[in-house]
């Protein structure tokens, strides 16, 4: 499969997210600024109820911010309608997530194939596409598998395949070797790195100082706020 | 994609799948069978009326008060008769029909009072004499009874044998008789004034019998003798089928009854079994928005499990009461000779309805919390 480049970073501005809780507001994350580059792991860290998922849920467009936005290219996810915003999903984004990350009723080619089926790509070529990502990450073999069969590094590739389905630009990895044994991490970090590689921005959530240590960039978030950018690389 | 992927979710949970299938056929299959017993008696009237030769009946009132005690004079008939020419009729046949009630159908008899000089095949075209004799003038006023072989098979009666009507009144069996129907073979058929005479009837009867020249005329003739006799009520055989048809109409609202609580069991149980699936996935749910479903794709995919379950099931249900329907006819012909289920193809097609509907009714809930599940909160559900 081509290469993936682009020019274009994901940028946080000023990113604050309040939810209202019966003690009172209280806010997740504020005054988060950063730009996600293409090309680089990002390693967002932080220990748990720091806000690193709620700033995902932000940056990937799952949900909308209380003040600041987050642009890519110019578009600003927030200002998208709902139908946009699923296309853009589709399109220009790709996500991994912690664990139970496949469609359990569909084989591991057809978990692959199935945003490619959403983006309106013909079956033959949603089927030679699936089969190349497989390939590339190693897990040709258990096509025919369904997740349930698969170990959790196998499960783990099979996602960070599916996120690639439709070329995306940049690619959400929330905790990705969270239950994973130590060598399948290992495995899933490499897999993402490689992504990378082909010119896409890959921002991973972890709290593993090891992880971590395999990003291009590290943002540090403690009580919601950024501390400082640690270049890992 | 949609229908891929709600058929993969069905096959992979398969006893899931069996099991609600198999509330929903069970459901289905109870109200076809329920049905198919109105669809049964339409076709077993029809016949039974069309296979009568008479094409005007004469009563009292309308012909929803055959079954009470006879109120119209005999002497009417001379009536109708000084008429004849006028109107094209043919021949006026009184008939006493009573009813002995029993509490089983071994014991039910339905007596047929005749005149014993009028042959009975110009009424009853199929009627036969199978074994015995049929009546003679002779037996005006005797206690004899000519008696169908579906009802002397039923109650295990015999030429020669007696047939009690009360304690008062016993009929000699002369003869049985076949028809080609069911309902004169299930009659018990007696000389009119015997009959009279044993249920202290007077010389009154519950209906006449009026054969016409022109059968097709049957409507315009019966309406203007009902202008002629407006103390009298006409009916023609379309007119019994209508009287007939609203009766049982009647019964079908008390069988859909039955059957709606059945299908809303069924509709509930599809309900719940696709709502637990919803919550069960909800995780899996919001992978497949975060990597760009939109919420109506969530909606049709659970919508289409829905229909699909119910669908199956549907077909399962019709197939049962296909089975049902026919067990119903084995015993109601023992038991009373005619076949009272009947499976047709509008009740085949309305019962695919009812499923398809019950698949979109139960699923709307389920489908509408599905396609309101937030990215953010599913991905993390349950971690």
């Amino acid at each position: 499969m081509a290469s993936k480049t682009t020019t274009h970073p994901l940028i946080a501005h000023e990113l604050k997210r309040t939810f209202d809780t019966p003690s009172g507001p209280v806010e997740a994350i504020r005054h988060v600024n950063h730009e996600f580059l293409p090309g680089q792991v990002t390693a967002v860290m932080g220990p748990s109820g720091s806000g690193k998922s709620t700033l995902l849920n932000l940056l990937a467009g799952f949900d909308d911010p209380s003040e600041g936005h987050v642009e890519y290219g110019g578009t600003v996810i927030s200002d998208l309608p709902e139908r946009k915003r699923a296309a853009f999903r589709l399109t220009t984004f790709g996500f991994v997530f912690q664990a139970a990350n496949l469609i359990s009723v569909l084989p591991a080619a057809r978990n692959i194939a199935f945003p490619m089926g959403l983006a309106g790509v013909p079956r033959q070529e949603r089927q030679q596409r699936a089969s190349e990502l497989l390939e590339r990450f190693g897990v040709s073999h258990r096509a025919s598998a369904l997740p349930r069969t698969l170990s959790g590094g196998e499960r783990q590739r099979v996602a960070i395949a599916r996120a690639l389905a439709n070329d995306p630009s940049v690619v959400f990895a929330d905790e990705p070797t969270g239950s994973l044994d130590r060598e399948s991490g290992k495995t899933v970090v490499q897999a993402l790195r490689s992504v990378a590689e082909d010119g896409r921005a890959v921002i991973m959530v972890t709290h593993d100082p090891e992880v971590a240590a395999a990003a291009d960039d590290i943002v540090r978030i403690v009580d919601g706020v950024m501390d400082e950018n640690d270049h890992a690389g | 994609m949609v229908l891929e992927l709600a058929l993969s979710a069905l096959r992979y949970r398969p006893m899931r799948t069996f099991l609600t299938a198999s509330g929903i056929a069970i459901a289905v299959g109870s109200m076809v069978v329920f049905l198919s017993l109105g669809e049964g008696l339409r076709q077993a009237f029809a016949n039974e009326i069309g296979s009568v030769g008479a094409e005007i009946q004469v009563s009292y009132g309308s012909f929803e008060n055959l079954g009470s005690s006879p109120e119209l004079p005999l002497s009417r008939a001379d009536d109708l008769r000084a008429v004849a020419d006028e109107y094209g009729i043919v021949s006026v046949t009184p008939l006493y029909l009573y009813f002995r009630g029993g509490f089983s159908p071994t014991s039910s008899f339905a007596f047929q009072g005749v005149p014993t000089d009028v042959d009975l095949t110009g009424i009853y075209p199929g009627f036969e004499i199978t074994e015995g004799r049929g009546l003679t003038p002779e037996d005006r006023t005797r206690n004899v009874a000519v008696v169908g072989e579906q009802v002397a098979e039923r109650s295990n009666l015999q030429v020669g044998g007696t047939l009690r009507l009360s304690s008062d009144a016993a009929f000699e069996i002369v003869g049985l008789s076949s028809s080609a129907g069911g309902f004169l073979g299930n009659a018990v058929i007696t000389p009119l004034v015997s009959l009279q005479q044993a249920t202290n009837a007077n010389d009154n009867v519950t209906f006449f019998v009026v054969d016409i020249e022109n059968p097709a005329e049957a409507a315009n003739t019966a309406a203007a003798l009902a202008e002629r006799f407006p103390e009298l009520g006409f009916q023609t055989q379309s007119d019994v089928l209508e009287v007939i048809e609203r009766g049982i109409q009647i019964t079908d609202v008390v069988r859909l009854g039955i059957s709606v609580i059945a299908l809303i069991v069924g509709a509930i149980a599809v309900a719940n079994t696709v709502l637990m699936s919803v919550i069960e996935r909800t995780r899996e749910f919001g992978v497949v928005r975060a990597v760009g479903a939109r919420p109506r794709f969530l909606f049709g995919l659970v919508l289409v499990e829905s229909i699909a379950l119910s669908i199956v099931g549907g077909a399962a249900g019709v197939a049962l009461g296909f089975g049902g329907a026919a067990v119903v006819n084995i015993i109601a012909v023992d038991l009373i000779g005619l076949q009272v289920a009947a499976i047709t193809a509008r009740l085949v097609a309305f019962s695919f309805g009812v499923a398809f509907a019950m698949g979109i009714l139960s699923g709307l809930a389920p489908s509408a919390r599905a396609a309101r599940i937030r990215i953010a909160e599913a991905t993390s559900y349950g971690v």
